[in-house]
């Protein structure tokens, strides 16, 4: 369970990029966060994986305080961040991408049931990452976050740049991930009908603070609801 | 596909291996003294090629290698028996001590590792030359002479390295096994794991690898292996000197390196073994104006080959196909 009470962090001291952030994620359930751009967003899940300083307000991961530790001891902890654009690595090779997420976590690596999750991957399993489409990009940055054996997992709008068939996979193997493998997600999305489909609760971010939160289940009845602040 | 092209390699080390037939004892001497500064720039091609983490200090663990060598074999280290071949093992390990104490300083005070990296180990050369030269331990600016050679225990009695072909066949031998276990060390996960921390550290952070601790070992091993090739040249050499450790030999290793190829050890190694023999010939063709004329053709050869000479063509061997 990932818990945030009054977290407040950015770059520059004194002027917080995103401020008194509470947030519940647990285990088996999908947060969603959406926003306009320059709302926070990246901020908030670059916060929580420990990429932004925190400057005030709690954040536990399971039983430990984790506010201000350092991101590869989040990641350890198994918190894993699937960053915007997806954030492979262009000039090493798919299986070398895959294993960096292994040794990170300190799982054995080449993972079976990772390679048949992905066989699109498995293919080119020795081609760089920047000989990738878009949308095997990204489905490596999400095998490689699993490759850590994550408990929770950070999306930054994963569907950002793929054509709308990939999204429609994406959206099949994230409700996977939570329903099969009881991973707990939070995603920063802007495609409101992939959040409709998986979320149980959606946060709306504007200038770095929650200004609306709604049950996944409100924001199919009630678009308009969080559509106002998207300026859609 | 390996990374350090395996058909390239074997050509090398083969061609060296059949040069004993060949070649007069000068040159073989010439050739593993040489081979020497090849293990410093295949620890150079490692620190910068694969880690990222441009040095100006490389001569100082090859200067530690040395200058242990020399002490231990001269029997000037209290309590440490005068065996050659103890130095030999114990030069890598002092040269990765060095290191790792001085990584674990600049390294953890979160140091950027562009310019102001470069400059603290441009500072750490000169520093150590400096005290190389006001230490008398260390024979000041006139270094250690008479240093024994190593000796081989063989069953037959001891070998001791001092004629050509044994000695050249004993730094070879060293330097290719060298060679073979660093490429093994870049094709495996750990060699993608450094080149990830290279290309972004905080990316590599969020997977949970600590950037600092890969930095530190890169730095470390490094360390050992030029440590091992100073070590090995003192015991050809006979002398140590100061220079040994500065920042000229340092500077000198990263032309090689920049002529080669910083990408591969091989291509590295290549490029001092290039750079030297063509130092000799200029040197006897041109007299005392040869530096300007090396320094001009190394200035043409990193502008029309930023990869390196050699490592240019060696990525495009070894880099996997790009089609779909």
């Amino acid at each position: 369970m990932l818990v945030a009470i009054g977290l407040t962090a950015g770059w520059q001291r004194g002027a917080a990029a995103i401020r008194a952030i509470d947030l519940e994620l647990a285990a088996g359930r999908v947060l969603a966060v959406v926003g306009r751009n320059g709302a926070g967003k990246t901020t908030l899940v670059s916060a929580l994986a420990g990429l932004v300083p925190w400057r005030t307000g709690i954040v536990r991961l399971g039983e430990a305080r984790i506010e201000g530790w350092r991101p590869e001891r989040i990641a350890a902890a198994g918190l894993a961040l699937v960053p915007q654009g997806g954030g492979v690595f262009p000039g090493l090779t798919v299986a070398e991408n895959l294993a960096l997420g292994a040794a990170g976590g300190r799982r054995p690596f080449p993972d079976r049931a990772l390679w048949a999750r992905f066989p699109a991957l498995l293919e080119r399993r020795d081609r760089p990452a920047d000989t990738l489409s878009g949308g095997e990009r990204r489905q490596l940055a999400i095998a490689r976050a699993l490759a850590m054996r994550p408990r929770l997992l950070l999306l930054d709008e994963p569907s950002e740049g793929i054509q709308p068939s990939l999204v429609e996979r994406l959206g099949e193997l994230l409700a996977e991930l939570v329903q099969v493998d009881g991973l707990g997600l939070l995603l920063v999305e802007q495609d409101l009908d992939l959040v409709v489909r998986l979320a149980d609760e959606v946060l709306v971010l504007q200038d770095g603070a929650i200004v609306d939160r709604l049950a996944g289940a409100e924001l199919a009845d009630r678009p308009e609801r969080v559509e106002r602040h998207l300026g859609l | 596909m390996s990374r350090e092209p395996l058909l390239p390699s074997l050509a090398l080390w083969l061609a060296l291996l059949i040069l004993p037939a060949l070649a007069p004892g000068w040159l073989l001497s010439q050739l593993a003294q040489h081979l020497c500064y090849g293990l410093l720039a295949m620890s150079l091609a490692w620190v910068w090629g694969q880690g990222g983490l441009l040095s100006f200090c490389q001569a100082v663990f090859f200067g530690t290698g040395a200058y242990l060598f020399a002490l231990v074999a001269m029997g000037r280290l209290p309590g440490v028996p005068d065996l050659p071949l103890l130095g030999l093992v114990l030069a890598p390990l002092a040269a990765g001590l060095a290191a790792f104490l001085a990584g674990l300083v600049l390294l953890t005070v979160r140091l950027p590792t562009g310019a102001p990296w470069a400059v603290m180990t441009l500072v750490l050369a000169v520093i150590a030359e400096r005290l190389a030269v006001t230490s008398t331990w260390l024979g000041g600016s006139n270094g250690l002479a008479g240093i024994p050679p190593l000796a081989l225990p063989l069953p037959g009695g001891p070998l001791e390295l001092v004629d050509p072909v044994p000695t050249f066949l004993f730094v070879l031998a060293i330097a290719a096994s060298l060679h073979l276990l660093l490429a093994r060390l870049i094709d495996s996960p750990r060699g993608a794991l450094v080149r990830a921390v290279r290309e972004d550290p905080l990316r590599a952070a969020h997977l949970g690898i600590d950037p600092l601790r890969v930095r530190l070992l890169v730095f470390t091993g490094a360390a050992a292996l030029a440590g091992l090739a100073g070590a090995l040249f003192a015991a050809q050499f006979g002398f140590v000197a100061p220079s040994l450790l500065g920042l000229g030999l340092s500077t000198e290793a990263l032309v090689w390196v920049a002529v080669g190829g910083r990408g591969s050890p091989l291509a590295a190694l290549s490029g001092a073994l290039l750079v030297k023999t063509v130092e000799e010939l200029l040197g006897a063709w041109l007299g005392p104006g040869w530096p300007l004329a090396l320094g001009l053709l190394v200035v043409a050869v990193v502008l029309l080959f930023p990869a390196g000479v050699l490592g240019g063509l060696l990525e495009r061997l070894a880099r996997p196909g790009r089609g779909r």
